[in-house]
């Protein structure tokens, strides 16, 4: 006996849709032979199906009418375009080769890598990313976008033909001074990594190559393809590529992108690349442009030092959490349309999904998505108890939440439900997260929900299991969570 | 997926589908119009029986409907329309329990709309059906949805773990859960 209940009455609901093995239906049907009170209580539950099927009537014509007009009338009335929150002109957005237009501008540039003044570096890991050797004198260049600029647009660019790690932010800013045209504020994304035995989060740095920064008039970005990448700057040129390193070793993807630089670069780290049609494309700059209005926050504004002070031991760089937000955008601009697939604007980001998308920087992202993409539960708490920082997200007073969930596990009668109030768990520090880092209220929202059912599934288990003292403790324990908006 | 038993779907019907939903594809509206027609009333007595409100109900079908329009281009002809449009409908419902703070009334004394009609008498259903679904409606929602879906919809418990994003076990512990708060609810009604 369990609570109360034999263990054949625990399974007489699966029994009566088939759901056990053969075995166990073999085992219950005995029972019921032998026992009334058992086979009394199928025969109600055999009843309330019945209730079910029936009572509910077929709608009338007059509710279907309605019903049917409104729907159409409302597709009449607003086009096709769709109005969730996560709405993202990507499909629109088209990258397009038009090399030959400015077949000039990447002559010109193909002679400045020619001048010998760029040094390829070659990318063997991510540890050894061109992101590892940046331009000094570029690295001490504030992370914010020129005070003398408005925000007129933002994007990124990408490349689906690019696969594994690597992708390019870029935001641009218009600036005042229409002379001084079109300044652009680059976010190249490197792998962080993690060294659980020093308990350190390696990051590399960003290389803010030009900000700010100015593109020459007429200039367009020029991508790097199956090349290897290359940074460095040549007078007041810069290129900033990003590489992956594909399955042939000989093969790289790269993006490159060639700026006007307010300085010049101390360090050349490049080799000369020769720019040819066939390793480059001309992208047209403001096709990029899409709905996210998520600008770069600056650290003075709504950057790091806004941020929730347990966010200051996630970021372990002035970058890094830049770096995330523009990744966290950009997981979310992808996951876009699965989500309209399945109708849910809300849909929780699954391992599934991450690892469908090619693009997206893993690694970079494993800290916020680390319980998604490590597969292995023991996997995820080692994780977890190495990085004690992701402990302190959302309570200030639960050390070891996973442990806590691990014991919760533990209790009897509620093993069904472990996996879901971890998972919920999980989704609602995610999203916290990812508020803290965008600033964007949807992930509060999602971040909310996914406590409140936390709390439902909870108070269920405290209502199944009354007088379990150690389920209560665990509990309010969880339910004195806060957020903070 | 098992049918319901109502709605028997037979091959040629399956093709009449895809290429209906080929063509709203392609922007023919009136045969997204034939889709809605086929589907609507199914749609609507599934998210009837979780919300418990009719008027609420129609909003959230509409809504399922427009967005599936709207994420057709993402839809696979060649699979089946309802099942679809029916997780798109039980995401919306879990929405709409989310916004609408989870208190959603089913009492046929209360539940009216502002011009003071009972929005559930529209449905002519006998006092027993109405004690039913709002027995049904006082479930928790976590295992209220679990319970429709098998028991409205008819689907299979690993079909209910897909749609909700949760193990066949819970889908297990949830059912048994929820009839049997029903049983204890209802018991004069079943004896």
């Amino acid at each position: 006996m369990k609570n109360g209940k034999s263990k054949y009455e625990e399974k007489l609901s699966a029994y009566l849709d088939g759901q056990l093995t053969p075995e166990e239906m073999a085992e219950i049907a005995a029972a019921l032979d032998t026992n009334p009170g058992l086979a009394n209580q199928l025969e109600q539950m055999r009843r309330l199906g019945e209730l079910a099927e029936s009572s509910l009537p077929e709608f009338d014509d007059a509710i279907l009418a309605k019903l049917e007009q409104n729907i159409m009338g409302n597709l009449e009335n607003s086009g096709e375009e769709s109005s969730t929150v996560f709405t993202s002109k990507l499909s629109e957005r088209k990258i397009i080769p038009i090399w030959q237009k400015y077949i000039a501008v990447a002559a010109s540039v193909a002679v400045l890598f020619l001048a010998g003044r760029l040094a390829w570096k070659d990318i063997d890991s991510p540890q050894s990313s061109i992101m590892h050797s940046p331009a000094p004198s570029m690295m001490q260049m504030p992370l914010s976008a020129p005070e003398e600029t408005n925000d007129l647009e933002s994007g990124y660019i990408e490349d689906e033909s690019l696969g594994g790690d690597s992708y390019l932010i870029e935001k641009s800013v218009q600036s005042d001074d229409a002379d001084k045209g079109v300044s652009f504020n680059t976010q190249s994304i490197a792998r962080p990594t993690v060294d659980v035995e020093s308990d350190e989060l390696n990051v590399p740095e960003k290389q803010k190559v030009a900000t700010p920064s100015r593109r020459s008039e007429g200039s367009k970005k020029i991508e790097l393809k199956n090349s290897a990448s290359a940074t460095g700057i040549e007078g007041n040129e810069a290129v900033v590529g990003i590489a992956k390193k594909a399955e042939d070793d000989n093969v790289f993807s790269a993006f490159g992108e060639i700026y006007i630089a307010d300085q010049p670069a101390e360090k050349i780290t490049a080799e000369p690349v020769v720019l040819s049609e066939e390793n480059t494309e001309t992208v047209a700059l403001n096709e990029a442009s899409d709905s996210y209005d998520s600008e770069a926050p600056s650290q003075g504004e709504s950057g790091l030092s806004d941020m929730n002070p347990s966010m200051s031991n996630v970021v372990h760089s002035g970058t890094y959490d830049k770096i995330l937000a523009d990744s966290i955008v950009s997981v979310r601009h992808k996951l876009k349309a699965d989500m309209e697939f399945r109708g849910d604007a809300q849909t929780t980001i699954e391992m599934a999904d991450i690892q469908e998308l090619s693009l997206l920087p893993l690694d970079s992202l494993k800290d916020i998505y680390a319980l998604y993409v490590i597969p292995s539960k023991n996997d995820r708490k080692e994780y977890l108890l190495s990085k004690s920082v992701y402990t302190e997200i959302i309570g200030d007073t639960i050390s070891n939440p996973m442990a806590l969930l691990d014991s919760l596990a533990q209790l009897p009668g509620i093993d069904n439900d472990a996996n879901e109030i971890e998972s919920l768990y999980l989704r609602a520090k995610t999203h916290y997260q990812l508020y803290l880092m965008t600033d964007e209220r949807e992930h509060y929202r999602e971040a909310l929900d996914a406590r409140q059912q936390l709390e439902d599934v909870l108070i269920d288990q405290m209502n199944l299991h009354p007088r379990d003292t150690r389920l209560a403790e665990y509990a309010k324990d969880i339910l004195q969570w806060r957020f903070t908006e | 997926m098992e049918e319901n038993k109502n709605i028997p779907v037979d091959i040629a019907e399956d093709k009449n589908e895809s290429l209906l939903v080929i063509r709203a594809k392609e922007g023919d509206k009136a045969a997204f119009g034939r889709l809605v027609k086929k589907h609507q009333q199914r749609v609507l007595r599934m998210v009837v029986a979780m919300t418990g409100d009719l008027d609420s109900a129609m909003d959230i079908v509409q809504d399922s409907f427009i967005r599936a329009y709207k994420a057709l281009e993402s839809f696979d002809s060649n699979r089946p329309f309802y099942p679809w449009i029916s997780t798109i409908a039980v995401n919306l419902t879990y929405n709409y329990f989310k916004k609408s703070g989870r208190e959603v009334s089913f009492d046929p004394e209360k539940d009216t709309r502002s011009d003071g009609a009972d929005p559930l008498r529209q449905l002519r259903i006998s006092e027993n059906d109405k004690r039913f679904l709002k027995a049904v409606q006082e479930l928790p929602e976590q295992y209220r949805i679990v319970f429709i879906l098998r028991s409205f919809e008819h689907l299979s418990y690993n079909e209910i773990a897909l749609k909700l994003k949760i193990s066949e076990g819970t889908v297990d512990s949830r059912l048994y859960r929820a009839r049997r708060i029903l049983l204890d609810k209802l018991k004069d009604l079943l004896e």
